[in-house]
């Protein structure tokens, strides 16, 4: 059985809820069924036959030829099986997701992979605001998986973390980490902004250093540790070749506004 | 045009009627039968069908500051919420003042009290209520937190003066009544005083927390405001002290009527390991032998919910159980308040016990009444989980089903397992009908009698009373059909009902003075006019006793 | 159940349909009945209109609201990217606030974070400042102390009843500033930052010594996490003493908002493409729809003066207070009365906390119709069309 291909006909009017693409509900539609899900978000009622052509019937291996930075919500709540996009996405790629895998070939947009729990998403372009973060009012952003953005990253990454891996090889936008709660983000690039505001625990190794730390993180000094090389390691089986190899770096400990018990790992220089 | 409702079982306690009739109404109003019943224009076949008046809710926050705050602080809550899979008793609410309405009237609920109105919200809320469709409306207006009641008293101003301030504030907010939330404690609160009870004085004016309920109590009385003060008592929710604190409020009503409100809440004590047990029987047993006092329940039903209150003391110190973790408590002239979310679990023993001890104060207060049917919307549960409650008061098979549910050790704390009571569907009528509507003084309602206003709920009976209660066959507002099959088929816009009271010229003159000089504030903007709230008929006037 | 809100009955201001000097149509003057009809048909007939502008009205707001329900459109304000940062950081994490008229009576102590909050708000600052507090056992009589962070100068408050002094701190530092104050509360370590050696213990002490202290700020002035810190500090102080937070807001955003917040459940931004109220304040920002070419259609209410240039080539429905511009791409114009001038409005006070109602300062018969009549009409027009289109199939 080949897997689901959703070829996208142009690019589309409107944004598009592709949150019924998920193996989970998909399972058990016909084509023609497929065809008439509502994707639309206007009042014209738009269904996915009007946007794309659909081949393939393999539900737990689904791909998307064509992205576009309008089409939102695709992998949400996505427990098992594979998304493969090919191209852009729109907001809140990933978003819930439980298990399974998504990989998106272009750039993702705002809130990709937010309030994950569990999965792995791969942008191999870059990603928006709030990568892994918490939707308005939540009290928690991702909570397990691994992201990882082969690109830059939007403002305030890893926003209200609890736990998981979130490893961004270039830069990241403004004030990334702020309120995280525990877990681990990883920037190969520079971190701009002040990364780590209200941060009560969690570990951010930023690679390519810091714009600023504010004076709620206390310098610790350089540190050998043997846990950043199991990390490495570790995560570099999950995820292919982190932007640190566990050499010592200069650790300090924040945010002191708050709890104070999270962990900020800068380049020794 | 006259209509005929033909061939419903009627169950109309306050006229004594409980049996198969016919009802006739006309431009909005139930009339006689007249001599020539074909006469009608329309009839409408309801047999096998039960008849009601349209329920009356005399407590659920539904408009105000403190509910919209209260939407604020929980977008992730709302149903519509983008990707949040709406699960909860709370996200059926919807968080609107559009689905409010839309929710009752299924239920056939046709009147709602919103009984927290801050006088300096008041056209807050009555903008709000003018956005609720079908229903009709009432609030009542929190004193006893404000400067200027605790300076009179403490002053010795005569009854007469403080009835004047009372009047003049129900005239400009445009209440039904007045109510009294943990009187003082949040004036005590903002003088960092963290626990407060019936007999401490508020620091600054040394007036007793009794004083002031004493005081209002007599003035709403001296007014003839039909309703009777309605009081939330000191010490919400504290176990021991809530049930000293209701104890001894139903004690202070000494002849003069007294309305308590979600009594469940009282309800608790000390006992057992974990310092929690039933109280409800004993609360239930001073309600019984006091004739004075009137309750509701504030029922709670398991789910994510959010507790909303004026009760700025409480809500504070309950901010260290809010789920999830956020609250909002405000610091306003005169009173204060507070939003903090709650997760009643079914798994929680003490939340399980607060659920049994508002069944046990249901069953065990004997006089359907003097008890009303309240959840304290949305703080024991949202209004949605009504039909439930319908099912557990009439149904002792589902109450053993839910009891049976309970976690292990909450039912040896409990009397509810050994109450054989269901309530009879005129029980329920009075409890939900006849005596909300005496309550209020809203004579025009909760009856079917001739002259009555036609908002009227038809059920269809079923052995399931959740299902029965959930979707009325039919509810008519004002005579007209805006309910069929459960569903909204119009949605006209009700009326709040406010009370005809003026305001004495010469403490309108003394409160221009006060704001003023006191606040900073102009008495005028304490003032609602129909006019702001953009409806063609804002209000419906009640008079006095 | 689609979102169907109020129709504001009620007629706030004359409907003249004879007077064709008040709306236009591809600039050529019509009936209101006509221009009523042709902006109702063009909402109708886009994908997705947005109503954006000044909503200088409650009532106008709410018309608005089922204007955009109705069309399925989307309702965003044009100061609502000001109050972001207090909507995101309040439902968020919360907040302890007071009402200034309590400030007024009772703080005893009061910080000011940051820019001046009282710029363009003088009646706000005599409210709270021109007395000393006079009740609470706590705070009875006592001197009022002010300190304010983040000024070189305490200058605004030499005209406050109490004593007032400053610490100075960069604009780019407060925030961090906050949080120091909030570790050296919690006795945990910190970095001087802005403050002199000893200056945020001291600071702390003072505050956890207030009586009722209030933390006074400009509402936008700080960014999320800024505004976050700042109730967190807040509700810090409260374990041990009372204080309370004043956010000031400049504006109809945040009253707009509340209306929203109970008619759809969401402070805005909120689209009703779909039916029900759906909320994202990035999706459905209007400049963002527009740009993108999202939104096809446009209705902006311009109640302040010199606001009615549009700027956007998306076909627009204009409501404004002046003239509308030549040559343009307004579809339709209305030329609206002035809300508070010549009609009754409804506006959140920020000395009250609350909504105040309005009587119009100059009423006249012959002003042009308010913006929520306008609205109105439409919202009723399109209603029509709807139940006309409901009735055909």
């Amino acid at each position: 059985m080949t897997g689901l291909v959703f070829r996208l006909k142009g690019e589309p009017e409107e944004r598009l809820d592709l949150s019924p693409l998920i193996p989970e509900r998909l399972d058990g539609l016909t084509s023609s069924e497929i065809q008439k899900l509502g994707i639309g978000t206007t009042k014209r009622d738009l269904k996915l036959g009007d946007v794309f052509d659909v081949s393939g019937a393999d539900v737990s291996d689904i791909r998307f030829e064509g992205g576009s930075a309008r089409l939102d919500k695709i992998g949400l709540g996505l427990s098992k099986g594979s998304i493969r996009v090919e191209g852009d996405v729109g907001f809140r790629c990933g978003r819930a997701m439980r298990g399974g895998a998504i990989t998106v070939t272009g750039s993702a947009g705002d809130l990709a992979g937010s309030a994950m729990e569990g999965g792995e998403l791969v942008i191999q372009g870059s990603a928006g605001a709030r990568l892994g973060g918490p939707e308005a009012g939540e009290t928690k952003g991702m909570s397990g998986g691994a992201i990882r953005v082969q690109g830059s990253a939007g403002e305030r990454a890893a926003d209200r973390m609890r736990r998981g891996t979130i490893v961004i090889d270039g830069d990241c936008g403004l004030d990334a980490a702020s309120r995280m709660i525990a877990g681990t983000l990883i920037v190969g690039g520079k971190a701009k902004g002040t990364p780590g505001r209200l941060m009560k625990r969690g570990t951010l190794i930023l690679a390519g250093g810091a714009e600023r730390l504010a004076p709620t993180f206390l310098d610790c000094g350089p540190q050998d540790l043997i846990i950043l090389r199991l990390m490495a390691r570790a995560i570099g089986e999950e995820l292919g070749a982190v932007p640190f190899d566990g050499s010592p770096m200069r650790r300090y400990g924040g945010d002191t506004a708050v709890l104070g018990m999270g962990e900020v790992f800068l380049p020794l220089r | 045009m006259l209509t005929r409702l033909k061939g419903g079982h009627v169950v109309d306690p306050a006229n004594g009627v409980n049996g198969v009739t016919d009802l006739y109404m006309k431009d909005g109003q139930l009339v006689s039968a007249p001599t020539e019943p074909l006469s009608a224009d329309e009839a409408i076949d309801l047999s096998g069908h039960v008849v009601m008046a349209g329920a009356i809710d005399i407590h659920s926050h539904i408009a105000g500051g403190h509910v919209n705050t209260a939407r604020l602080l929980l977008p992730e809550w709302h149903r519509a919420f983008s990707s949040r899979p709406g699960e909860t008793a709370l996200s059926r609410v919807g968080w609107t003042t559009e689905e409010t309405g839309l929710r009752y009237a299924e239920m056939g609920f046709t009147t709602v009290v919103e009984p927290a109105m801050g006088p300096q919200a008041a056209l807050h809320a009555h903008l709000e209520l003018a956005d609720i469709p079908i229903i009709d409306k009432a609030t009542l207006v929190v004193l006893g937190n404000d400067d200027l009641l605790m300076s009179m008293i403490r002053d010795g101003e005569s009854e007469a003066a403080i009835a004047d301030y009372v009047a003049w504030t129900v005239a400009s907010s445009r209440a039904l009544g007045v109510k009294c939330i943990n009187a003082g404690g949040s004036a005590a609160f903002k003088d960092n005083v963290r626990a407060f009870s019936l007999d401490d004085q508020v620091p600054d004016y040394g007036v007793s927390s009794r004083q002031i309920v004493k005081t209002l109590q007599k003035a709403v009385h001296d007014l003839k405001i039909p309703h009777p003060l309605h009081v939330h008592c000191n010490n919400l929710g504290v176990p021991g002290a809530s049930s000293d604190a209701a104890e001894a409020t139903i004690a202070a009503s000494e002849g003069l009527p007294l309305h308590l409100a979600h009594i469940q809440f009282y309800g608790y004590g000390t006992e057992g390991k974990r310092g929690f047990s039933s109280e409800g029987r004993r609360l239930a047993a001073l309600i019984n032998a006091n004739p004075d006092v009137t309750v509701d329940i504030g029922q709670v039903m398991f789910g994510q919910t959010v507790t909303i209150s004026s009760d700025e003391l409480r809500q504070f110190a309950g901010r260290a159980q809010a789920s999830p973790k956020k609250s909002i408590i405000f610091d306003h002239e005169a009173n204060g308040g507070g939003v903090v979310p709650m997760d009643y679990k079914a798994t929680s023993f003490f939340n399980a016990l607060q659920w049994a001890i508002g069944l046990e104060l249901f069953l065990l207060i004997e006089d359907p009444s003097r008890v009303f049917f309240t959840t304290d919307h949305p703080n024991g549960a949202p209004f949605t989980t009504y039909p439930d409650i319908f099912a557990l008061l009439m149904d002792r098979e589902v109450r053993a089903r839910w009891i049976e549910a309970l976690p292990k050790g909450v039912a040896k704390w409990t009397s509810l397992p050994e109450i054989t009571r269901e309530y009879t569907l005129e029980e329920i009528a009075v409890m939900t009908r006849a005596s909300p509507a005496r309550l209020l003084g809203t004579s025009d309602r909760g009856h079917l009698g001739a002259g009555a206003t036609a908002d009227i709920s038809v059920y269809r009976p079923s052995d399931d009373k959740a299902e029965m209660f959930g979707k009325a066959a039919y509810v008519f507002k004002d005579g007209r059909l805006v309910v069929k099959n459960g569903s909204v088929v119009a949605r006209p816009y009700g009326r709040a009902l406010t009370l005809k009271t003026e305001a004495d010229k010469g403490m309108e003159a003394r409160l221009d003075r006060y704001f003023d000089e006191a606040y900073g504030l102009s008495a005028q903007w304490f003032k609602v006019r129909g006019e702001a709230l953009g409806r063609e008929t804002p209000f419906r006037e009640v008079s006095c006793l | 159940m689609t979102f169907r809100p109020a129709s504001v009955i009620c007629r706030l201001g004359t409907e003249s349909d004879d007077d064709l000097s008040t709306q236009w149509i591809d600039g050529r003057p019509v009936s209101t009945a006509e221009a009523v009809r042709a902006a109702a048909e063009h909402l109708a007939a886009s994908r997705l209109p947005v109503l954006t502008g000044d909503f200088n009205d409650i009532s106008a707001i709410r018309a608005g609201l089922r204007v955009a329900a109705l069309a399925g459109g989307v309702v965003d304000h044009e100061g609502l990217e000001a109050i972001r940062p207090a909507i995101e950081a309040i439902r968020d994490a919360g907040i302890v606030m007071g009402a200034p008229a309590e400030i007024r009576r009772r703080a005893d102590r009061v910080l000011v974070i940051g820019p001046d909050p009282f710029e363009g708000q003088d009646a706000l600052f005599e409210q709270i400042f021109a007395v000393a507090p006079d009740i609470g056992a706590r705070t009875k009589g006592k001197t009022r102390e002010i300190v304010w962070l983040g000024a070189s100068e305490p200058q605004r408050f030499a005209k406050a009843s109490g004593e007032a002094r400053s610490i100075g701190c960069p604009a780019a530092e407060l925030t961090e500033a906050v949080g120091i104050v909030r570790a050296a509360l919690a006795g945990r370590r910190f970095a001087d930052g802005p403050f002199e050696p000893g200056g945020a213990r001291a600071l702390a002490g003072w505050l956890v010594d207030a009586g009722f202290g209030a933390v006074v700020f400009k509402a936008d002035a700080f960014d999320a996490i800024g505004f976050e810190e700042i109730a967190g500090l807040v509700s810090d102080l409260n374990a041990r003493t009372r204080a309370t937070a004043l956010p000031v807001f400049a504006g109809s955003a945040f009253g707009s908002a509340q209306a929203a917040t109970w008619a759809t459940g969401f402070p805005m931004r909120v689209s009703f493409g779909r039916g029900a109220p759906d909320h994202d304040m990035e999706l459905f920002k209007a400049d963002r729809l527009i740009g993108s070419g999202e939104a096809e259609a446009v209705l902006l209410v311009a109640a302040g003066e010199g606001r009615a240039g549009v700027s956007s080539d998306a076909a627009t429905i204009l409501l404004s207070t002046e003239e509308p511009p030549a040559g343009s791409s307004v579809k339709v114009a209305f030329r609206i009365g002035r809300p508070g001038v010549d009609h009754d409005q409804v506006a959140l006070e920020p000395r009250f906390g609350s909504f105040v109602a309005h009587a119009a300062s100059a009423p006249d018969p012959d002003a042009p119709s308010s913006a929520a009549l306008i609205l109105s009409m439409i919202a009723d027009h399109l209603a029509e069309m709807a139940a006309e289109k409901g009735a055909a199939a």
